[in-house]
């Protein structure tokens, strides 16, 4: 186990009326893409959401060998990104430049950012390739535009670990490859656990993958594994075919019958 | 680096310029009286009250708005939609009824401000009770402004003669300003100006959403209920003085939008204060002059807080046009 990897080993996690996760155990390897796969309601999301205290849980989840439920907020807000959604009608003119210096400002103490933030702002929209953005309101983005700040808002923290909720949710095929290729620059420098419900965008971006099917864990490990196990297929209940190029697994496909 | 205009020297142009107009205006206001009735000390300090009270209000309801449409993420409401300032206006009213002495001002802004408290608390529980949405403010807000302001109205008639004054309360003026509002003033913009320096980082992030105010070590639920709460009170407070004031709250910070093209909440509070306190005191220089002055020989005045809503009830519906237009709901 490396320092920094991400222990999960919850007795019980979920909402108040709902019990998401019983005796949960998972180790997120550190420095490397991890996807969280699994049908609609299988506990993606909140299992992301129990790394930054956001749900309730009972149990031991550890970062780097240092217990979450002792971490402060601040020193979460510091370390962990995540994004998910982001609600837009409620958001009165925020600009791209804007939602990127104020997703920096659990860094600075005070009200008012600091060059090097200015800076780390541009450096993101030149990485994304939107600079182009950078001006407009987040309201009047196109969902592709829109995942994209979304991500930057999230890298621009330089967080140790970033956490992304179905990043490729509403986007058509260009803009998946393009996140896919944004997320994948990252590895090595920072953890990363995404969570989808699309196995070819999962393939095609991670390294590392957990599969779950109604809170519990159905394989681990990494893609030799899951397909050689044949564990999507167990996880989604569908058959599949699976397409090779040059002995790289490209395409999955379900069967239907 | 050069084409991103940064938040010191957008907020200090704006500022500057803000506040030039706001001393032209003030000078005006002196000016005026000059011209109307000859220059006593007097009618000079008179002046000077009613000019600093009209400016401090504006203040304090520009501030306290600009908090609670960010914190409630809604920018169709204010201290009078929500029925905040009917609240207050009737614990005073309330007050009034069941002492007998005349009151000094400092409990009477805390009777206000626990009036104010009891109407947010139930327009927002019956708000959220109907899916808390920005429309459901509104209608919750209307219901109880309609009760308080009513109940408020039958209470004047029985408290006029305690405090003849008392009538004015329901529409807000500064006919009435006494030297001891200006310190008590001075004290409430003081704290919604720290309310906004702690609340400004938090807002920023509950304006992009809950997970991701939670995300950066803000516990959403709690923020947004002390702020909305919070800046509430200080708003209801100054019905104390001048009485029930609308639609600064809601229109101060979206001109502060307009004009710095951005509703990050570090820069829209401090600008919507400055442009309350432009537009409180141009209404009230307007309400003195509309009737009186050297322009009509007819004695009397009309309350600033009518000539308010004569142009802010327009341009709350105008923005709940454009809100509603795009949605097609």
């Amino acid at each position: 186990m490396k320092p920094s990897d991400i222990v999960v080993d919850v007795k019980s996690a979920g909402y108040r009326n709902k019990l998401v996760f019983e005796n949960l155990r998972i180790k997120i390897p550190s420095g490397k893409i991890t996807a969280l796969l699994g049908p609609n309601g299988s506990g993606k999301t909140t299992l992301l959401k129990m790394l930054f205290r956001r749900i309730k849980y009972s149990g031991k989840i550890l970062i780097g060998f240092k217990e979450l439920a002792e971490m402060s907020n601040r020193e979460i807000a510091r370390l962990i990104s995540y994004m998910g959604e982001i609600a837009l009608p409620d958001m009165m003119g925020l600009k791209v430049f804007e939602a990127l210096l104020i997703s920096r400002s659990s860094l600075y103490r005070g009200l008012i950012e600091r060059q090097e933030d200015i800076r780390e702002a541009e450096a993101v929209l030149r990485e994304l390739g939107i600079e182009h953005l950078s001006e407009r309101r987040l309201d009047e983005l196109s969902s592709g535009e829109l995942r994209k700040v979304v991500l930057g808002m999230a890298l621009i923290k330089h967080p140790k670990y970033l956490l992304l909720d179905e990043p490729d949710s509403h986007l058509d095929m260009l803009s998946r490859i393009e996140i896919s290729r944004i997320i994948k620059k990252y590895s090595g420098r920072t953890t990363i656990i995404i969570a989808t419900h699309d196995p070819v965008f999962a393939v095609n971006t991670a390294e590392y993958f957990v599969l779950l099917r109604d809170g519990r864990v159905v394989d681990e490990g990494n893609l030799e594994r899951i397909v050689g196990n044949k564990s999507i297929e167990k996880t989604f209940g569908v058959k599949l075919k699976y397409i090779y190029e040059d002995n790289r697994l490209v395409g999955i496909i379900p069967i239907y019958d | 680096m050069s084409i991103y205009r940064l938040f010191k020297r957008k907020i200090l142009v704006f500022s500057t310029i803000l506040l030039l107009l706001l001393s032209a205006l003030v000078l005006l206001g002196f000016l005026f009286i000059h011209l109307g009735y000859g220059s006593s000390s007097i009618i000079y300090e008179y002046r000077f009250n009613r000019i600093m009270a009209a400016s401090l209000v504006g203040l304090i309801l520009g501030l306290t708005g600009a908090l609670l449409q960010s914190s409630l993420r809604n920018p169709l409401v204010d201290h009078y939609i929500l029925g905040i300032g009917s609240g207050g206006v009737f614990a005073v009213m309330l007050f009034y009824l069941v002492s007998s002495a005349t009151a000094a001002l400092a409990l009477l802004t805390i009777v206000a401000g626990i009036g104010g408290l009891a109407a947010l608390i139930i327009t927002i529980m019956v708000a959220e009770a109907v899916g808390g949405s920005d429309v459901a403010y509104v209608l919750a807000g209307i219901g109880v402004n309609s009760m308080f302001s009513g109940a408020s109205l039958l209470l004047s008639y029985i408290v006029a003669s305690k405090n003849p004054f008392i009538a004015y309360a329901l529409v807000g003026s500064f006919v009435a300003v006494d030297p001891g509002w200006i310190p008590l003033l001075i004290f409430l913009s003081i704290l919604s100006f720290i309310l906004y320096i702690f609340t400004a980082k938090p807002l920023n992030a509950l304006l992009i959403g809950d997970e991701y105010a939670a995300q950066q070590g803000y516990n959403p639920r709690v923020a947004r209920l002390l702020i909305v709460l919070l800046s509430g009170v200080i708003g209801a407070s100054v019905v104390a003085c001048c009485g029930l004031i609308g639609f600064i709250g809601l229109v101060s910070p979206h001109i502060a939008r307009l004009l710095l093209g951005t509703s990050d909440n570090r820069m829209v509070p401090v600008i919507a204060g400055i442009v309350g306190a432009l537009l409180l005191l141009l209404s009230d220089n307007f309400s003195r002059l509309i009737l009186a002055g050297p322009f009509l020989v007819s004695v009397g005045e009309v309350p600033a807080g009518a000539i308010v809503s004569l142009f802010g009830a327009p341009f709350f519906l105008s923005i709940m046009i454009r809100r509603f237009r795009g949605r097609g709901a």
